[in-house]
């Protein structure tokens, strides 16, 4: 073989054994509990709900835990009497029943709050699914609808619990069911694997010490403590410093382009929206109410009328309003903050409102 | 389909090689062409096969005209294929600009609607024109279709170009030896290409991240800080630099994979000591098409300084006017037509007074380089504004007309004590250096920006490295004559371990393709 041969193979050894390297550290490593379903040490996402439902003032959330979609599927799926089961994304982790002054106290008594970073329409169903084969069912489900939310695959993490959201969909499309959705979505974990992002964080997590179970001390709720808590419900409260931090920020004028596309491309699909209806006359059949719940976007956003994400939210939010009519169905909230009168101080940042205002809101 | 992307160097890149070599081992050279021909197309209909109709088209009606005017020269025919051409590049480009335009001159309401450009039609259309008007001149040979067709379709750089000419690439084509794959063009185009695919997803889709919103807010009235406004201007300026200086590499590097070496058309810009040196390096392949094809045919230098400069201005507004259809473009045309002049006045100033002798030449090497950057990144803001509003609001923002004040960062005022009381009364103010929050992590912002400068001024390029296997065509004009020994790329196991692992760092950045800029022209 001469140089050039030498060379050659020597670049396609070496990139895959670099490739190989990489691809292992994030598989072993795992930090988001992708690849593997058990969990090594003695305890697991329904432990944790277990003892999340009995405790007093919620669990600690430590940084590096459970995948949040195998808790909430965890907790859609024990037997729990509730009045409502809010589903949607961490713009509704703080809808609470069990805070002073809790949020949505009107609408339900009682919550067990499902919402998970980046949830969108599949979640919906997903979750839907799994809420709606259990026994003591919720008597309303909330879904907390996003600017986004009416798409498909706008967030990947669903993916976490696909056979859920394919079970629902066959029920509610029985024709139409495209398993090779499940070719795309193999290709995606495969591709995770090298991704740079997920390797940093698996080797700045080489160990997962954390992961026991711990109850929260007794703590002031607007305050925060050192770490994020599960209330018993499982809404949010976040770490003191996260909380702090987010009252003195700036918020920018126009916000931030977040899983929002620009004109002329729709934010919604009506497909997406032709399922979500389906969703919800399925579960109001069964018996489960539904109402949908927008919450809004903080004052410096709307301050600029030109920006991307306000033309979306003006775009979006009276196509939900006809969802809402169309269905016979509550739409409670808005994406403008004036709408329901609310003030700047209430938000964490510029799309994410804190509890307070889910009184205004409901 | 994306050179940056898993589909693109996984399946179509092999398939296409591996078809190449196999058909060229049987001696079948007319077919190795076809295959590539077949390659080529299903890569540019990837997008919109409804497009690959209108290249076939243009491909046939130039080769037709071009026959035409090999058996006659006339006038006619080649203003009718140059009318056609244009037309055709003026209807899908400039059509809804002129019709806009209209509309606001008259207050008509004259209705088109939005015609989506075809990729690729600034390029191949220019290349076609300079085959037209050469063989008008007889400077072409007698070129059969397949060839043809490869010169104008060859995927390498079809898309964003090079502009390339027919007397470069149809005699390689038409050597016997081409359809045969040797390892060492397949290890210098893979390594060229593994550079150039660096470049793009790590070093420019990871600089954009800080340059998109601020260009964005400038377009939303948001009143930005100096430091915000330069911050996303220079993150535009490395992000374009990196994106193109890439897309350039990555063409070189695939062609080379073939046996085709593609002219330059990159060479490290922001080293150049003026703007004429500017313009010497970026985009090489166009300044040559707008030189031989526009400035000379107006007239060049050849009727004193007035001449010139008008001739000048007009080729580079025509220039911006080739990168898009907004008056943004044709701004930053002018820009640069005026940059040039001033530059040429200048070389003939300090020529008649003699600086020369005084040192002013080493003068200008040391301000040059930098007088040239800025002068750059000021024009950059109007070629990436997507309206003049959008370029004023920055501009404001970089040349400290918001609020006269020079935003310092707020750790820095009880530091300060009673200086910190005076310095507000002379207009400074503590809201922080980012205090919209558009920049993005200015930490990282800030430390990527100078790195990428270091980069950018001082590092050898791809080709430098490469430079003993000829990389690409005109290089030699631009390799100073000092030997230099070190960081000379040699097909051994060093090399192969620097370039592995620049190849898996490029590999795991690809999770989500992003477009060239250039494709947009």
């Amino acid at each position: 073989m001469n140089n050039y041969k030498w060379y050659l193979f020597k670049i396609l050894f070496l990139t895959s054994v670099f490739l190989l390297i990489v691809a292992s550290v994030s598989y072993i490593i795992d930090p988001s509990n992708i690849y593997h379903s058990s969990y090594k040490n003695h305890n697991s996402p329904s432990m944790y709900v277990t003892r999340l439902l009995k405790s007093r003032n919620g669990l600690l959330w430590p940084k590096h835990s459970w995948n949040q979609r195998d808790l909430v599927s965890s907790l859609a799926q024990k037997d729990v009497a509730v009045d409502c089961a809010v589903i949607g994304s961490s713009h509704v982790m703080q809808v609470s029943s069990v805070r002073k002054n809790a949020s949505i106290r009107n609408l339900c008594s009682t919550i067990i709050n499902l919402g998970v970073s980046g949830g969108t329409l599949e979640d919906y169903l997903a979750l839907s699914y799994m809420l709606s084969n259990k026994k003591q069912k919720p008597g309303t489900i909330v879904f907390g609808v996003d600017p986004w939310a009416l798409d498909f695959n706008k967030d990947s993490r669903w993916e976490r619990y696909r056979d859920s959201y394919y079970s629902m969909k066959e029920i509610l499309e029985p024709d139409n069911i495209n398993r090779d959705k499940g070719r795309f979505t193999r290709w995606k974990y495969i591709k995770n694997l090298i991704n740079p992002s997920y390797f940093l964080r698996s080797i700045k997590q080489p160990e997962r010490k954390d992961l026991f179970i711990n109850e929260a001390p007794k703590f002031n709720h607007a305050v925060g403590i050192d770490a994020p808590v599960f209330l018993p419900d499982r809404s949010i409260i976040y770490s003191n410093t996260y909380i702090a931090d987010s009252n003195a920020s700036r918020i920018p004028v126009g916000g931030t382009k977040y899983k929002i596309r620009p004109e002329p491309v729709p934010n919604y699909s009506e497909v997406a929206i032709a399922l979500f209806s389906k969703l919800v006359r399925k579960l109001n059949k069964a018996g489960i109410n539904t109402v949908i719940l927008m919450t809004p976007y903080h004052h410096n956003v709307w301050a600029d009328m030109n920006s991307v994400t306000t033309k979306a939210l003006l775009e979006v939010e009276p196509r939900i309003r006809k969802i809402g009519r169309d269905l016979g169905i509550k739409v409670l909230g808005s994406y403008n903050p004036d709408v329901i009168g609310c003030t700047p101080d209430e938000f964490n940042d510029f799309m994410h409102a804190k509890r307070f205002l889910f009184i205004k809101n409901c | 389909m994306l050179f940056n992307s898993y589909i693109f160097i996984f399946v179509f890149l092999p398939i296409v090689l591996l078809g190449f070599h196999f058909i060229g081992q049987r001696g079948s050279h007319r077919i190795a062409i076809s295959w590539l021909i077949a390659a080529s197309l299903f890569f540019y209909g990837w997008w919109n096969p409804a497009y690959l109709g209108l290249i076939l088209v243009s491909i046939i009606f130039n080769f037709t005209i071009g026959g035409l005017l090999e058996k006659n020269s006339s006038k006619l025919i080649l203003a009718l294929g140059i009318i056609v051409n244009l037309g055709l590049l003026g209807y899908f480009k400039y059509a809804n600009f002129f019709v806009n335009n209209i509309n606001v001159l008259t207050n008509g309401n004259i209705h088109l609607e939005q015609i989506i450009l075809p990729l690729a039609i600034s390029f191949f259309t220019f290349q076609q024109i300079t085959y037209l008007v050469d063989v008008y001149y007889r400077l072409t040979k007698n070129y059969d279709f397949l060839h043809y067709c490869l010169f104008v379709t060859f995927f390498p750089q079809l898309i964003a170009g090079p502009i390339v000419h027919h007397k470069e690439m149809l005699p390689q084509f038409t050597r016997d030896i081409f359809g045969k794959l040797k390892a060492s063009h397949l290890a210098v185009g893979s390594s060229i290409f593994i550079l150039g695919l660096f470049k793009k997803v790590v070093l420019a889709d990871n600089i954009a991240i800080h340059a998109t919103p601020v260009f964005e807010a400038a377009e939303n009235d948001v009143v930005l800080t100096m430091f915000e406004a330069w911050g996303g201007a220079l993150a535009y300026t490395f992000q374009l630099y990196f994106d193109f200086s890439g897309y350039s590499d990555m063409a070189i590097g695939l062609a080379r994979m073939f046996g085709v070496v593609l002219p330059l058309n990159f060479y490290s810009p922001y080293k150049a000591n003026s703007i004429i040196e500017f313009w010497r390096r970026w985009h090489i392949t166009l300044s040559r098409f707008l030189r031989d094809y526009v400035y000379i045919p107006l007239g060049g230098n050849r009727n004193g300084h007035v001449h010139r400069y008008k001739n000048l201005m007009i080729t580079m507004l025509l220039g911006g006017f080739w990168h898009g259809a907004g008056w943004t473009f044709v701004i930053w045309g002018g820009m640069h037509g005026l940059f040039i002049s001033i530059n040429h006045a200048w070389n003939a100033f300090t020529k008649r007074i003699g600086a020369r002798r005084f040192g002013a030449q080493l003068v200008a090497k040391i301000f040059g380089r930098l007088i040239t950057f800025v002068a750059v990144v000021i024009a950059w803001v109007m070629f990436r504004a997507e309206s003049l509003a959008g370029a004023m609001n920055m501009y404001s923002g970089m040349f400290f007309n918001n609020g006269k004040a020079i935003p310092l960062p707020s750790w820095l005022e009880p530091m300060l004590g009673d200086v910190s009381g005076a310095l507000k009364m002379l207009g400074f103010t503590y809201h922080g250096m980012f205090y919209n929050g558009v920049f993005g992590n200015s930490n990282q912002g800030v430390i990527m920006l100078f790195f990428m400068l270091l980069i950018v001024w001082f590092s050898p390029n791809t080709l430098d490295w490469l430079k003993d296997e000829k990389p690409a065509l005109g290089l030699d004009k631009f390799l100073v004559k000092r030997e230099r020994k070190f960081l000379v790329w040699k097909a051994n196991g060093l090399y192969a371990l620097i370039v592995a692992a620049i190849a898996a760092v490029a590999i795991m950045y690809i999770q989500q393709e992003s477009e060239f800029l250039y494709f947009q022209f």
